[in-house]
């Protein structure tokens, strides 16, 4: 409900009694209507002629080469930004005990389910990847110990990715089990989903011990999957990227790839409460609250997103060696520059131009719609970086870059078809998900609702929020 | 949080006005102390200045030595103020409120103290003008605008400059409570310096304003000062190791590594000679550790990949300075004990909730990081300049001067100097700032508990 307390000074907090949000949150699902089966529909077709595109490539390619697998890369490069650090939205705020994390933490730890897809998609990719032998790599395969570690890059990538998911997965459960013991409680799960929820729930019962392995969990496995995700964001970035460039040393490349996908990561989490909020009908839950406190990260990540892109261009400008000056043709001012000019735009300018407002921050819409625009550019990105390091014709020669592509490589009909069955595959798992997990923690808000209340400092209501050690 | 304690504004007033109204001797043995440490590298740059700098330990090919890594690290140190001040304002942290002047003010003296340091660097002081203003306009000679290192002087003057208007500013209404305390001279320097303050609600308005505005200006300023410093040795390419493209944000989150760490000591220390534990609390330590626990681990991100970067190219070149820095004497035990002191040692720490909510292990391991983190400039320094590379003449070594040493142990009696003259003429915990808090304290009942709470305006 939104607090009004007789002023125009509006606040908003939710006040309702505990059984209604566990009854509304938990039979929200149910509400979803047409519009939902419509995009179950539409995403679930989408990702099935990704499938018949992927199958294409596969009988015209095959994984001898990896140039072909540029598209789906670059595909799997961009939902991996965005999925896996959306996570990250529900982890910091938690951490740092900020209450207006509460309404969008399921929101964002969801699209962890993601990672199952991109773990699929990630086979073929793996399999068209060239060895490590004659390129820079942060693998020491063939430069310090022949064949050490054994399998690498793909072997340990793939665990890489396996960790990140499965840390992912566990901390979307970890979180939930109040609400699926909730659930397995309540009258409205009967029969066989009782027996699921029974499952899910782990033998809840609320127990002091109970709530304090609650919250040691999140804390662990919130810092390990900051520290996996950093680190498998970083390593798919040298391993589809950066070590097919020859000649290529760009320390910041990885972290400012990070740093990207922190950004559409909170612009993912904006977009989907938008919706959540406003065809969902979830507005008594997240209020214009959680836009203006993620508008001021996604500020910050989109300065920080053009620093590091300064930071590492201004290096290579001057140190204009004939690799970094063909770099800076290859990444910026060569065939992609009309694409970068459009990153730049995407995840630079236009987040600043609105987000500098505290009018546009502190709306639904205005975040939302920079979250958006930001998500966008990751994709942008994503092509430019990975098809651009994938069509350099002497890729596994030497160190030096000596020619550069004069065109983009462009996509053809299975490259399309799999970009946007893999991001509609991605929408798809998410939809289903949130069939069955409550999309919003019901329990997080109870909590949250005792830590919240509005008091009189002069005559002036304001909201008071508790701080417990 | 549960520490919170109940204190009158008089009382406030008394507490933290104590150190600037009554004459310590204490105050005089550490100044005297420190002027004559002050003095004697004075005479050591005077015999620098007659005899030139072959009295440095420099020399060919290693032309950059201690004192630049001392630059690097107070410029390092300066980054302190604006991390906690600006970004806990502009975030509406609660905790910040003791600590915000402790960390402007170490600000405004270590970014003072770090700009003498390429003067003195130069040997020929006056000609160090050279680089930074137009000498010779007749003949066309400018000093090169595209060079990081007229761009350095630039940043270092705007951010200290900015440092010193957000330092005063959030100091005048201090300086009139201290006026209305004061009689005689101090009064009317005072008076002057209060501007007027009288405490009305446009006053306030302003004030606030002000610090918010500062606060976002300050921000651009902060960061573009070490990443022009990193510049100066990234855009490098003739020394192996330099030229990295990360060195700009690796330096910054450094930077607030070692600048947070030195805030932390600092506290410390005002903890215990004022006996202000009403004020700087443990919970206070306890939140600037969890804020020290990211900061150190963003650095360490960088620093692997930094150095991952040389085995990541295989080049002889950067394998032979990773070498330098970590496989041969006396790299390798510099690495090792800045490895440990700056990370390994302190973040295990600072899980535990006893060494985060102590104030004594948190002044010992915080002195910890940076001692860690000035042989982390040195380590990205001198082995670099050292060209342990393939063609053996070509290769130096360095061993700083006893005028270097002399030089360094000087700038850290400079600051100090600096702090406690500062502590001496203004209160150093901002007294309306903590006092606005217990305004904005409350207490939510859960249960049968109190939690605490605060007014959050949104």
């Amino acid at each position: 409900m939104t607090n009004g307390h007789g002023s125009h000074h509006v606040i908003e907090i939710t006040e309702k009694p505990p059984l209604e949000v566990n009854n509304e949150l938990f039979g929200w699902s149910s509400t979803l209507g047409s519009k939902y089966r419509l995009a179950i529909g539409i995403t679930g077709i989408l990702f099935l002629l990704g499938i018949v595109g992927f199958i294409m490539k596969v009988q015209q390619n095959g994984f001898s080469d990896y140039v072909p697998w540029a598209y789906l890369t670059a595909a799997f490069g961009f939902v991996m930004l965005f999925a896996m650090s959306a996570p990250m939205l529900a982890i910091v705020p938690r951490l740092a005990r900020g209450h207006w994390g509460r309404p969008i933490s399921r929101i964002a730890e969801l699209w962890a389910l993601i990672g199952i897809l991109l773990l699929i998609v990630m086979i073929p990719l793996l399999l068209a990847l060239p060895e490590a032998d004659g390129r820079n790599t942060f693998w020491f395969v063939d430069k310090y110990r022949e064949g050490w570690p054994p399998g690498a890059p793909h072997v340990w990538l793939a665990l890489l990715m396996v960790g990140l998911v499965v840390n992912g997965i566990a901390l979307l459960w970890t979180a939930a089990i109040p609400d699926f013991a909730a659930i397995r409680d309540k009258s409205i799960s009967s029969g066989k989903s009782a027996k699921l929820y029974g499952k899910l729930a782990l033998g809840w019962r609320g127990t002091k011990r109970q709530w304090r392995s609650l919250r040691a969990s999140h804390g662990v496995l919130g810092a390990l999957y900051f520290a996996t995700m950093v680190w498998s964001q970083t390593m798919i970035n040298y391993d589809f990227s950066q070590s097919l460039i020859p000649g290529m040393r760009d320390s910041i490349f990885p972290a400012w790839y990070v740093i990207s996908g922190l950004q559409s990561g909170v612009g993912l989490v904006l977009v989907t409460a938008y919706i959540a909020r406003k065809f969902g009908n979830l507005q008594d839950y997240i209020h214009v609250n959680q836009f203006w406190s993620a508008s001021k990260i996604l500020l910050a990540l989109s300065l920080l997103w053009a620093y590091f892109w300064w930071s590492g261009f201004i290096v290579y400008w001057y140190g204009k060696t004939e690799t970094e000056k063909n770099i800076i043709d290859l990444f910026w001012f060569g065939a992609y520059k009309p694409m970068f000019i459009l990153n730049m735009l995407l995840n630079f300018f236009i987040p600043l131009i609105f987000l500098m407002w505290n009018r546009v921050r502190k709306s639904d819409w205005g975040p939302a719609f920079v979250g958006f625009i930001v998500i966008l550019g990751s994709l942008v990105n994503c092509i430019r970086i990975f098809t651009a390091a994938f069509s350099l014709p002497d890729r596994a020669i030497g160190h030096q870059l000596h020619t550069v592509p004069e065109s983009i490589m462009k996509p053809d009909l299975p490259d399309v078809l799999m970009v946007s069955g893999i991001i509609s595959g991605a929408i798809l798992l998410y939809l289903i998900a949130i069939r069955y997990i409550p999309i919003i923690s019901a329990w997080e808000i109870r909590e949250g609702m005792l830590y919240q209340t509005v008091r009189y400092l002069h005559k002036l209501p304001l909201k008071v929020i508790g701080k417990p050690d | 949080m549960q520490q919170r304690v109940q204190k009158t504004e008089r009382e406030i007033n008394r507490d933290l006005l104590r150190p600037n109204l009554t004459l310590q001797l204490r105050f005089f043995v550490v100044v005297g102390v420190c002027a004559t440490i002050v003095a004697m590298a004075g005479g050591a740059l005077a015999y620098a200045i007659i005899k030139g700098v072959g009295v440095y330990g420099v020399n060919r090919p290693v032309m950059w030595g201690f004192i630049i890594v001392n630059f690097v690290f107070w410029v390092g140190i300066s980054h302190a103020g604006v991390m906690l001040s600006a970004i806990l304002r502009l975030a509406q942290a609660e905790w910040r409120r003791p600590a915000t002047r402790a960390a402007e003010v170490l600000t405004m003296f270590a970014l003072g103290t770090a700009a003498l340091h390429p003067v003195l660097h130069t040997g020929r002081q006056w000609r160090t003008l050279y680089w930074v203003f137009p000498y010779d306009f007749g003949r066309g000679i400018w000093p090169d605008i595209r060079s990081p290192f007229v761009w350095d002087p630039s940043a270092i003057f705007t951010y200290l400059s900015g440092t010193i208007m957000f330092v005063f500013i959030l100091l005048v209404p201090d300086i009139a409570v201290l006026r209305d305390r004061t009689t005689g001279i101090m009064h009317k320097v005072y008076t002057v310096a209060a501007l007027g303050w009288r405490g009305n609600s446009k006053q306030w308005q302003l004030q606030l304003l002000a610090g918010i505005l500062l606060s976002a200006l300050i921000l651009p300023v902060f960061v573009s000062v070490h990443s022009i410093v990193s510049w100066d040795f990234a855009v490098a390419i003739a020394v192996e190791g330099w030229h990295a493209t990360i060195f700009a944000p690796y330096f910054v989150i450094g930077a607030v590594h070692s600048g947070v760490a030195s805030v932390i000591t600092f506290l410390a220390i005002l903890r215990w000679v004022f006996r202000w534990e009403d004020y700087i609390r443990p919970t206070h330590f306890d939140a600037l550790a969890r804020l020290m626990v990211i900061v150190a681990t963003g650095w360490f991100y960088f620093l692997v990949i930094d150095f991952g970067m040389g085995f990541y190219t295989g080049e002889p070149g950067e394998i032979a300075v990773r070498y330098a820095q970590m496989g041969e004497w006396p790299g390798n035990m510099l690495f090792i004990i800045f490895i440990t002191t700056g990370y390994f040692l302190p973040i295990p720490l600072w899980l535990l909730k006893n060494v985060r909510q102590s104030p004594m292990l948190m002044f010992w391991s915080s002195l910890f990081v940076n001692i860690g983190m000035w042989l982390e400039r040195y380590i990205l320094i001198i082995p670099s300049l050292e060209r342990k590379q393939s063609l053996t003449f070509t290769w130096g070594h360095y061993a700083p001067s006893p005028i270097e040493v002399m030089l360094v142990i000087g700038s850290f009696a400079l600051v100090t100097l600096g702090l406690v003259t500062f502590c001496k003429f203004f209160p150093i915990i901002p007294m309306y700032d903590v006092k606005e808090g217990k305004v904005l304290e409350q207490v939510i009942r859960i249960g049968k508990i109190n939690v605490p709470a605060v007014f959050r305006e949104e």
